[in-house]
């Protein structure tokens, strides 16, 4: 395979891990650019046209996503002895602050779901930066430390976007007196007009470093690393903020799995006890993400439900914790540490078509 | 004790609180499952919220059930309009007023430039004796469409409670001057405000 190698420069297309289509379509991104048009085109503004599939795709995509960061922490070797708190007592400290959430939940369920929907949009960010770097690191594109904090602050833009949004729309109205809130100084419009500045910087900067890169590294960053900002930018600048939520949400979960799934493989086709090809294993930790993901959204409201709490703060308040979970947990799984079993995944060539093949 | 590795020692505990996070997962997802099959007949659906939910309390449970769960959806999902707006037409025909003003909240946070919704809520919080809050959003419903008769009547009544009675006259007088058939307008300049 043509960028199979880890040595030498990667070019335009870079180093990818399965394949230039797949990577570029499933972890760029790229394949939102094709399909939301195409659903804007031909099925109109409303996202999803037929409602019937909406649950099913949601398991599958969203729902198995958010379930594979815990899967991936309970699998990523050596990772009970390196995160002990996280392994072990983070469970039931969640379950416990999730029951408590749901006996308050008219006070302060407003705000776990604000923190929730404020940290999705930072959540993405930081994946689109993170892939960004590692396709760079992949590639042989060396970043500086500045051109590391611009792609950084880059990536965070659609982020600052939906978060000046969020807090001007709700929580300035829970706490601003009626007075400020409503009163005749037209903030709205400043605040408007900023996001709209915010909008068209996500979506010039990224071309700017990426000129910058290639002027003063002398060498190009993958095309992929600029991708995957600029789709998670379109998703959030290009959309209404519902919209955005709903896209982002598919795509990124897409994204999470195929990467996930890269690096579980990875790392049990490098154990020395491991008996079984790759699909075996992209079979079996995506059956362990549908399943899991299935009895945290479906099942688990359902429990809390049988203890007596509605059904709006038993459904609502179990989504926002499986939400704060995942993105506290993906916090520290994804770390590229010297000696990480993610480094070695990252470092190392695309996995083998012949292995895939002995195995399909 | 002091010669046993500290991952070793630490281990313990942490497993047993590991073992009773899963036992509970467990017994609240296994209920989960009980409570569908017995509740519905099967496993739990797959569901996107709890709209059917919701539905099925609307057509089915008492009126006070239904607006309480309907202010706790529309309180912690204020993102999804269709909550507020569900809770205001329930809590209207309930007689809720509190569940009104918090629908109509929730509504303007979507829609902060909708005048209709201004005046519908300063109408509420005129009712419920709240006259500066009902003042501030009167104001603000004029000066996004200053044309709208019934608005001025609002803010008429407002005055007249506040005991300005000058600022009362005028906005009445404004109200008949836009729907010369305005009754409330015409009402209040013949009696209270006569002298004005």
């Amino acid at each position: 395979m043509a960028n199979g190698s880890t040595s030498g420069p990667a070019g335009l297309t870079g180093r990818c891990f399965v394949h230039p289509v797949f990577d570029y379509l499933l972890i760029g991104g790229g394949l939102s650019l094709i399909v939301i048009p195409a659903v804007y085109l031909f099925g109109g503004p409303p996202v999803m046209a037929d409602f019937a599939i909406l649950p099913w795709f949601i398991l599958l995509s969203n729902s198995a996503h958010f379930a594979a960061s815990t899967v991936r922490l309970y699998t990523k070797p050596g990772s009970r002895e390196t995160l002990p708190f996280l392994t072990m007592a983070f469970p039931i400290v969640t379950l416990g602050v999730l029951t408590l959430c749901i006996f308050e939940a008219e006070v302060v369920g407003r705000y776990v779901q604000l923190i929730y929907l404020s940290w999705s949009p930072y959540h993405y960010a930081a994946q689109a930066y993170g892939l960004a770097v590692m396709y760079c690191v992949r590639s042989g594109c060396e970043l500086s430390s500045s051109q590391k904090k611009f792609l950084w602050w880059i990536a965070l833009l659609p982020f600052l976007k939906v978060l000046l949004t969020g807090t001007s729309k709700h929580l300035a109205s829970w706490h601003l007196p009626e007075s400020l809130m409503w009163g005749d100084t037209d903030w709205r419009a400043w605040v408007n007009a900023s996001t709209q500045i915010l909008g068209v910087l996500a979506m010039a900067l990224p071309l700017v470093l990426f000129g910058i890169i290639w002027r003063k590294n002398r060498g190009i960053a993958p095309l992929i690393s600029l991708l995957v900002i600029l789709t998670n930018g379109v998703w959030f600048v290009v959309f209404p903020l519902i919209d955005g939520f709903v896209w982002t949400t598919i795509f990124h979960g897409i994204q999470y799995l195929a990467i996930v799934m890269i690096f579980h493989v990875r790392d049990r086709m490098a154990d020395s006890d491991n008996s079984h090809g790759v699909v075996y294993h992209v079979a079996w930790f995506y059956g362990m993400c549908v399943i899991l993901g299935y009895a945290l959204f479906n099942c688990l409201p359902f429990g809390y439900q049988l203890l007596g709490f509605g059904v709006a703060e038993s459904v609502l308040l179990v989504i926002a914790a499986i939400n704060i979970h995942h993105f506290i947990v993906d916090g520290y799984i994804w770390k590229l540490g010297r000696g990480d079993a993610n480094r070695r995944v990252v470092d190392t060539a695309v996995i083998e078509p012949a292995i895939v093949a002995s195995d399909a | 004790m002091n010669d046993v590795p500290r991952s070793l020692r630490r281990s313990g505990p942490s497993s047993h609180l590991f073992r009773l996070g899963v036992l509970l997962f467990l017994l609240l997802t296994v209920g989960g499952i009980i409570n569908s099959v017995f509740t519905y007949r099967r496993l739990p659906r797959l569901r996107v919220g709890y709209a059917a939910d919701h539905q099925q309390l609307l057509e089915t449970g008492t009126t006070g059930d239904t607006v309480s769960a309907l202010r706790t959806a529309a309180a912690i999902n204020f993102e999804d309009g269709f909550s507020q707006l569900q809770l205001v037409s329930t809590a209207y025909a309930a007689g809720d007023t509190d569940g009104i003003v918090l629908g109509l909240r929730g509504l303007l946070n979507h829609s902060p430039d909708d005048a209709e919704l201004h005046g519908e809520l300063a109408i509420v919080l005129l009712r419920t004796g709240r006259l500066e809050e009902a003042l501030i959003h009167t104001r603000r419903a004029i000066a996004l469409d200053p044309n709208v008769a019934g608005i001025y009547v609002t803010q008429g009544a407002i005055m007249l409670s506040l005991g300005r009675n000058q600022e009362a006259a005028d906005s009445y007088r404004k109200a008949l001057e836009l729907n010369p058939d305005s009754e409330a307008a015409r009402r209040a300049l013949n009696f209270p405000l006569k002298n004005y």
